[in-house]
């Protein structure tokens, strides 16, 4: 039986640059662990649900859907390259993040959504969880290519040996570079995990790693 | 509801009452770490610097046996101080995996069956710490779930000499723990321990019972035919 | 025995006499132990060198038998210099292959270092980034142990401890030995 929830949409925010809406969901923005609290509960996938351009007009009232939680996202054409990385492990816990490109560099209006940008990547990267769960037994690549789309954003993963993902979130497709990139990062992971004081899922909190990280990016992204 | 004619303004943002998700509130990067002049940092090693390096077997055995007697204090019988080992080999393992694969370079494979992954064991991973492949590879007859890899000298039984109290130690559990990280690494959970099963050539041959967690199997058989 | 001969035994010692294994399984096996060691004794980095150090010593009261046996050294060593020699060209050599430099003997030959510019325990290894871990913790303890237990066993007592690791941000890995006297009584025979 389908749920349905309905949502009335209290608050529309734009940014500056008319990038990027975002729906809040009842008093604030749906957090991350929120999402994976329902994801849980339930055994549902978490869903996304995109609306085009068509919301200018009348936009609805309210939303039923039979999913459920609704972070509503909106991405215009028009944004520049940026990335979100993130790497995960085998217990969908973040061991590492950092953006690049412009994401840094945008415009005010985008810094001062950092907070929702940020929770819009890592709900992206998230919920291609499961997709990658099930493409990784079709395939015996470690370089999975794009797993997920979603509007303008793509997400690409790197699954190593031990089931630890490198998720990149990108909005323009670049195959050859992205795996360049990734097989940096494969090398980095795999010097940070032979010290026996580093263990499986534990944050990679070094600054030499989040260095190299940064100039791996920079010279491939 | 109405809706203003522009349905759209901007807005400061609010303070983050829902502050950064707990997960990543504790992932910034730092460091107090003091570097050597002489030495670079473990990131700027190569990591095929040692692919090829050897020590002595005899310092391994003398390292493995204080090892051994180091975890028998804190124990309370085989089972727990074979648990011990187990968990030394477990972190071993999970390095050498990781390692082995990234060595592999672009060629490199994951594997997607039960059969792969054993073979992956018994050949890659054994010659690459051992110097030689694991001498066999057999299913159980009786249980789907169980498969069996042996090896007729294993090197934690040379020159270790088990303490008394200890006769019936499998001192296998440490390359049990090998196995098992390898297999629980590579989305094949399963408990792996060690039995001595000695044959008229070789005394102190081991054999590595895998079995593996039910939802390996019902994967391997939605697998069957693709 | 000259120094070049000794270095030839240890060579000859490393090639024909010494079953080897693959280096990175002892490095990974000792990481492991280090790691369980922290672990078990909450962090007390002290605490954590001295059993690094008792367990490397309950080694050396073994290994230095299959060093007599290998190495078939007829001779004892005629003084310290000889001993600290034999140490690093041929001990050091059969066992993990590296033959640390000996340096800064004191005026009266008692006392010397060993620099270490290759240590495959510490392959890889980065200390804790604890603010405690790089100025308490010494990785490689063990091998202090391991030098006073072989050498209790040949009749001296020395003092081994590291005074310098690359891993705290040091510029060298230095062990300083010391010989506190020669042990004049027999020791009691090995039951083994």
């Amino acid at each position: 039986m389908p749920l349905v929830k309905t949502l009335p949409l209290d608050d529309v925010i734009l940014t500056e640059d008319e990038s990027t809406a975002v729906y809040r969901y009842d008093s604030g923005v749906v957090s991350f662990a929120d999402l994976q609290i329902a994801r849980g509960e339930r055994g549902l996938k978490t869903g996304a649900v995109t609306i085009s351009s068509s919301f200018l007009s009348p936009s609805p009232s309210h939303l039923s859907l039979d999913i459920v939680v609704v972070f509503v996202i909106i991405i215009m054409a028009g944004s520049s390259t940026s990335y979100y990385f993130v790497i995960i492990g085998t217990k969908d816990n973040p061991l590492y993040e950092a953006e690049f490109g412009s994401f840094k560099q945008g415009g005010d209006g985008i810094a001062k959504f950092r907070e929702e940008q940020r929770h819009m990547n890592q709900f992206i990267a998230h919920s291609s969880l499961d997709c990658i769960e099930d493409q990784q037994w079709a395939s015996k690549e470690m370089y999975l290519k794009t797993v997920d789309k979603f509007n303008n954003t793509w997400v690409s993963c790197f699954l190593t040996g031990g089931n630890i993902k490198f998720l990149l979130v990108h909005d323009t497709r670049s195959d050859e570079p992205i795996r360049q990139f990734f097989t940096d990062v494969y090398d980095l992971y795999c010097k940070t995990l032979m010290n026996p004081f580093y263990e499986v899922n534990m944050a990679i909190r070094s600054q030499t790693f989040d260095q190299k990280i940064k100039a791996a990016a920079k010279k491939y992204l | 509801m109405n809706r203003d004619p522009s349905p759209f303004r901007t807005a400061s943002v609010a303070s983050t009452a829902t502050s950064p998700t707990p997960k990543y509130a504790n992932l910034t990067a730092s460091t107090n770490l003091r570097y050597s002049l002489t030495r670079k940092s473990i990131y700027d090693r190569h990591l095929n610097r040692t692919k090829t390096s050897e020590l002595s077997k005899s310092a391994f055995a003398f390292l493995f046996g204080e090892m051994v007697q180091y975890a028998q204090k804190k124990v309370y019988g085989v089972q727990d101080l074979e648990k011990k080992l187990n968990l030394h080999g477990y972190a071993v393992g999970q390095r050498f995996l990781e390692l082995l694969l990234w060595r592999e370079g672009r060629t490199a494979k994951r594997e997607t069956r039960i059969l792969g992954i054993l073979q992956f064991i018994s050949h890659q991973l054994y010659r690459a710490i051992f110097q030689k492949q694991a001498d066999t590879l057999e299913k159980v007859r009786e249980n789907e779930d169980e498969y069996m890899i042996s090896d007729n000298d294993p090197v934690v039984n040379t020159y270790i000499s088990v303490p008394k109290e200890m006769s019936q130690l499998n001192c296998g559990a440490f390359i049990a723990g090998i196995i098992e990280a390898v297999l629980d690494g590579h989305c094949f959970p399963a408990k792996v321990t060690a039995h001595t099963a000695p044959n008229e050539m070789w005394p102190g041959r081991t054999v590595f019972l895998i079995k593996f967690e039910p939802e390996v199997l019902e994967r391997e058989a939605l697998r069957v035919g693709s | 025995m000259s120094s070049t001969s000794r270095a030839r035994l240890g060579e000859e010692v490393w090639k024909l006499r010494t079953d080897k294994i693959n280096a990175e399984l002892v490095t990974l096996t000792y990481g492991s132990v280090v790691a369980q060691l922290c672990k078990d004794l909450d962090g007390d980095y002290v605490e954590v060198n001295k059993q690094l150090d008792k367990m490397g010593y309950n080694i050396g009261l073994r290994l230095i038998e299959d060093f007599l046996a290998k190495s078939n050294m007829q001779q004892k060593c005629a003084n310290f210099r000889d001993t600290a020699d034999v140490i690093s060209k041929v001990g050091f050599k059969m066992f993990l292959n590296i033959t640390p430099t000996i340096a800064n003997w004191s005026s009266d030959n008692k006392q010397f270092s060993l620099l270490f510019d290759e240590n495959p325990l510490a392959d890889f290894v980065e200390l804790p980034d604890d603010g405690k871990a790089q100025s308490e913790l010494w990785y490689s303890n063990m091998l202090c142990g391991v030098i006073r237990g072989a050498l209790e066993m040949v009749q001296m007592s020395v003092d081994a401890h590291f005074v310098s690791d690359v891993l705290r941000g040091n510029d060298t890995t230095e062990m300083r030995i010391n010989l506190i006297r020669y042990i004049e009584d027999e020791m009691p025979q090995d039951d083994e």
